[in-house]
């Protein structure tokens, strides 16, 4: 496992060091998907995280069909937006419980992510942007 | 091969029709094309009256051809397609003496009554109480209104998102994700029954049991509750018994976390929202943002 992940940070940093245009030119905004009467908080990747994130969302599998998204109260997801620039051809990538939905129109490609790196990595970059309280929480949801 | 049953009576055996291939092929064809109409056979108004049409598969194969359940329940929400599917099933059962003339009559009546956009007045009572030493108090209560659940004019795509559970509830399409006291100074900012409380009665609803008067109609029974330190959430009564609600940007729906059908809005799984606010009525001079 230490073996993959060394990896996996190497093949991120070279991917971030090779300068490609696709990653460098794109702003990613992310929301997290939880609230149902106030508005659900939103903010913006720093670049290095937008990076990031896309050299991992490009190393997930795709599967045929994904389950069903959570449509209740409380945590529903992050839902990703490119800000500026373009995510894959996609308008959003929603992450949740292991699943990546991203979606281009009506059109929707679902990818697994069964250590949900994904939602880790978003989770670790809303602390400056989410209470302590739902941090907590979140951290419980998402680190178990 | 298909039965159908119409769920409605208590005591004797409800009217059931074996449905033909064709009819088979075109029902389930509808149904999948409009899969919003599908429910599990246990949800829904549990109550005495018109509850709905079971259908069952009798092959194995036809449920799988469609991707539906083998059984299931529609035509039991004020969904248009709903309502058409099911009356299509009532006056085929007819047709094929499976179904009594005035039976039909009056099922066909239940429908309309689900599907009547008009909303109907009803008694909201307080629960009697005894006083010391006498009889019993009449009840006391106001008069309220309740609407047909139609999920359909809040999940549209174009309207989903800029939605959230105080519009539902207020039964108001303001596409603003409305706040309790925004539009009239007294926005709640700490998340607590007590401040989304005020903010709420700042935008003119009423707790329960204080009325309003006809001039005021519709008067909707809505619920809040509060996640501390959150976030809030409301529901509202509907026609059909059960409370509709809606989940910020998400759909519109009449099940709570477990995906069972709220049937009270104070028992439902609502995690993390756990402290129950209360029951208010809103108005037509309701002010909202």
């Amino acid at each position: 496992m230490k073996l993959i992940s060394a990896a996996c940070v190497a093949w991120i940093a070279i991917y971030s060091i090779s300068g490609h245009a696709q990653m460098q030119q794109v702003s990613l905004q992310v929301e997290l998907d939880i609230f149902s009467g106030r508005p659900n908080p939103v903010w913006e990747l720093t670049a290095p995280q937008a990076t990031e994130f896309m050299a991992r969302f490009q190393m997930l599998q795709s599967i045929e069909k994904p389950p069903s998204g959570a449509n209740g109260l409380g945590y529903r997801g992050f839902v990703v937006r490119p800000a500026a620039g373009v995510l894959n051809g996609f308008d959003e990538v929603r992450v949740y419980r292991g699943v990546a939905v991203a979606r281009e129109g009506n059109r929707a490609k679902a990818f697994t992510d069964p250590e949900r790196v994904l939602e880790r990595q978003l989770l670790s970059s809303s602390r400056d942007h989410i209470p302590e309280p739902i941090l907590q929480d979140l951290e419980r949801e998402i680190m178990r | 091969m298909l039965q159908v049953t119409a769920d409605a009576f208590s005591g004797l055996p409800n009217p059931t029709w074996t449905v033909d291939a064709d009819e088979a092929r075109y029902l389930l064809q509808e149904i999948s094309q409009n899969r919003s109409v599908v429910a599990a056979v246990n949800e829904g108004f549990q109550g005495l009256g018109y509850r709905g049409i079971i259908v069952e598969s009798l092959t194995d194969n036809i449920a799988n051809k469609y991707d539906l359940p083998a059984s299931f329940r529609v035509g039991h929400t004020a969904d248009q397609k709903n309502l058409e599917i099911a009356e299509r099933i009532l006056r085929n059962m007819q047709q094929a003496a499976a179904l009594e003339n005035a039976v039909h009559t009056v099922l066909n009546r239940e429908l309309q009554r689900l599907g009547s956009r008009e909303e109907t007045s009803e008694p909201d009572r307080a629960p009697q109480s005894m006083p010391q030493g006498g009889g019993p108090d009449s009840d006391v209560g106001c008069t309220i209104e309740i609407g047909a659940f139609n999920p359909g004019f809040w999940n549209d795509p174009a309207y989903i998102g800029r939605n959230n559970c105080y519009n539902y509830a207020s039964n108001r399409r303001t596409n603003t994700f409305a706040q309790p006291g925004r539009a009239t100074g007294h926005q709640a900012n700490v998340m607590a029954c007590g401040d989304v409380t005020n903010g709420a009665l700042s935008d003119g609803l009423h707790r329960r049991f204080q009325c309003f008067p006809d001039s005021e109609k519709p008067r909707w029974l809505m619920a809040l509750v509060v996640a501390p330190g959150y976030d809030y959430h409301w529901y509202r009564k509907q026609k059909e018994g059960f409370w509709g609600h809606k989940p910020g940007g998400t759909a519109a729906k009449n099940t709570d976390n477990n995906s069972a059908v709220v049937w009270n809005p104070e028992t439902a799984a609502r995690a993390p929202y756990s402290d129950f606010c209360g029951y208010f009525y809103a108005c037509k001079s309701q002010r909202i943002n």
